[in-house]
Parts: structure tokens; sequence; C-alpha cells
């Protein structure tokens, strides 16, 4: 069965020379996209259908591979082509989404066979690159573990205006809310930034929300 | 042979991972091959580091392979036993 394969990169000597692999080597049927909105409107439109989605990761931005797997709303596997790219970004993109990668050193071979196997569903994880992300996975665990246990170190009250500052309040406003004096309310914010080993109050919101830290009703 | 999850594995010194076309191989300090890795062996043996735990190994695996925590576990002890028998990996205890 043929395999349809939709190949976006906004450089061309790569789309078309992967385009032209996945012909040959595996008598794909190729799309070609060279930017966000191209390979985004290609997969809504009816005419185009896809079976996978090899999408280099730097598209048309750092990371722009990140913007087509987070808005990417059907079920496609999505396959992220890398080069020198941290494995954070790597998290992020399995994070959106992606079933898996290929990575420049792999060449034509490895390719195909990503392309065959995430057409089958199966993640795909070229092995040079598996030990640098479960290192950055761990990494991620152990940074989520420790701001838990500092944020378990926050009394109520702390707790309460952290969810209030989340929700735009300021200080005042919080002062009024809290009944308690905006001097008082200014100390809490100090000593919850102190205890979460942040250095603003945006920063402690940030990591708040992004590791589901806080109260949805104070 | 028994694993802590405060154990942290790491590979023995010059030992060394050559990538062949479908298996991974790894060597011992004098270059003979110790054994071939599959992915998931592959995968325990990337975080011998000498700094992740087993249970932090074993947190990173189930969320990695989505699978459940518990027969993440048996795998990653069945493959660090091997790799211990084999002389390519060797376990500090954290607890004495």
């Amino acid at each position: 069965m043929t395999i349809r394969c939709l190949v976006a990169s906004s450089q061309p000597m790569i789309r078309i020379g992967m385009g032209m692999a996945l012909s040959d080597q595996l008598d794909a049927a190729v799309t070609e996209c060279a930017s966000i909105q191209e390979t985004l409107a290609t997969l809504d439109s009816a005419a185009t259908t896809a079976d996978v989605l090899v999408v280099d990761m730097d598209l048309e931005e750092r990371s722009g591979a990140l913007r087509v797997c987070r808005e990417l709303t059907r079920e496609l596997p999505v396959l992220v082509r890398v080069d020198d790219h941290d494995d954070s970004e790597l998290l992020a993109a399995l994070a959106y989404g992606a079933i898996g990668f290929v990575s420049q050193q792999g060449g034509i071979q490895e390719l195909v066979r990503s392309v065959e196997a995430a057409s089958a569903g199966e993640a795909c994880v070229p092995r040079r690159l598996l030990g640098g992300l479960l290192r950055a996975l761990v990494a991620r665990q152990r940074e989520a573990t420790e701001l838990s246990r500092r944020f378990q170190t926050l009394t109520n009250r702390e707790r309460e205006i952290l969810t209030f500052l989340a929700r735009g309040m300021d200080i005042s406003e919080i002062s009024r809310e809290t009944v308690t004096s905006k001097q008082t309310v200014r100390t809490h914010v100090q000593k919850l930034i102190t205890k979460l080993g942040v250095h603003s109050r945006r920063e402690a919101v940030a990591i708040a929300i992004d590791h589901n830290l806080l109260q949805t009703e104070p | 042979m028994h694993f802590e999850s405060s154990d942290i594995p790491r590979h023995r010194p010059g030992t060394s991972l050559e990538y062949r076309d479908d298996v991974t191989i790894i060597f011992d300090a004098n270059q003979q091959e110790l054994a071939s890795l599959n992915e998931s062996a592959l995968a325990v043996w990337e975080l011998c580091d000498g700094r992740t735990t087993i249970g932090e190994m074993t947190t990173a695996l189930s969320e990695f392979f989505t699978d459940p925590s518990h027969s993440i576990s048996a795998h990653v002890h069945g493959a660090l036993e091997s790799l211990v028998a084999l002389r390519a990996v060797e376990v500090t205890s954290l607890t004495g």
C-alpha cells in the first residue's frame, strides 16, 4: 500500500531530498510544503490526505515544528527531523504529540524505516537520540519533584496569594480580598518567592501554572 | 540480586557502545563484545550514568514508553541484573 507522506521544510534541499528518497525507496506519494501555514492548510484541505507528516524541527522558524504539532488537531503521526537540537526541544515535540524523530546523521535508511514505522503508528526514536532524551526526561522529573517539595513548604495563605496573583490580581486587590494590609501581602509574596526559589512574582506564577500546583478555588 | 530504588547504576570504566545496522553492541575496556542490546535494554543502559537512581530510571521509562511502572520496574531490574552479570554496569547502594 502506498504511504502518503507530507514533507515540510523551509530548506529546499532538505525538502526535495527527503521527498525524492521517500518516493524512490518507499514508493511513497509525497506532498511538499515550505512553511508552517502551508503545512497546516494542506493538512486541513479535503483534497490532501496524509498517512505521515515529516516536518523539519526548524520549519520557517526555530522549533517551528512545535507549532505545527501543537496546532494539528487531527490524528496524524508526526515525525520531526532534527539536527543539533536541544534534548528539551525533542521532549517538547513528544509532549505535543510527535511520534518520533529522524536525525540528519541517520541517513535515508533511517528516514525510510521511521516513515514506515510511523505510518503503522509505531513510535520511533533513533538510538543515538535516546540517551539524551531520557536524561532530559529525568532532569525534568527531578525539577518537578524539587518544585513540588518547595511548594509544600508554602503556608495556606501563601498558596492562596499565589493563586490570586495567577488570576492577575495586584497587591491592592489581594489586600482587599484577604482583608489584610498591603504590607502583609507584600511580605507573603516575598516569602513565597524565596521559598519557591524564583526571582519574581511572574516567575512564581509561571512555574506554578506549568506544574499544575495552584488551587482552583482558594 | 536485589536493587533498591535509591541505588545508582553506572557504566563500568572503559565500556563503550557501537551502533550497527539493527543492533547496538556493548564493548568492555578491552574492546571485547559483551552483549547486544534491544531498544528497551539500551534505554536502561543510557540511564546508567552514575547520577540517576533506579527509581528515577523507572519513572522516566514509564513515561517514555507509556507503560505502567510495575511492568517497567520488572524490566529495569531484569536488564540491570544482566548488565551487572556481564560486568558492563556496577551499582552503588546509598543504603549501605
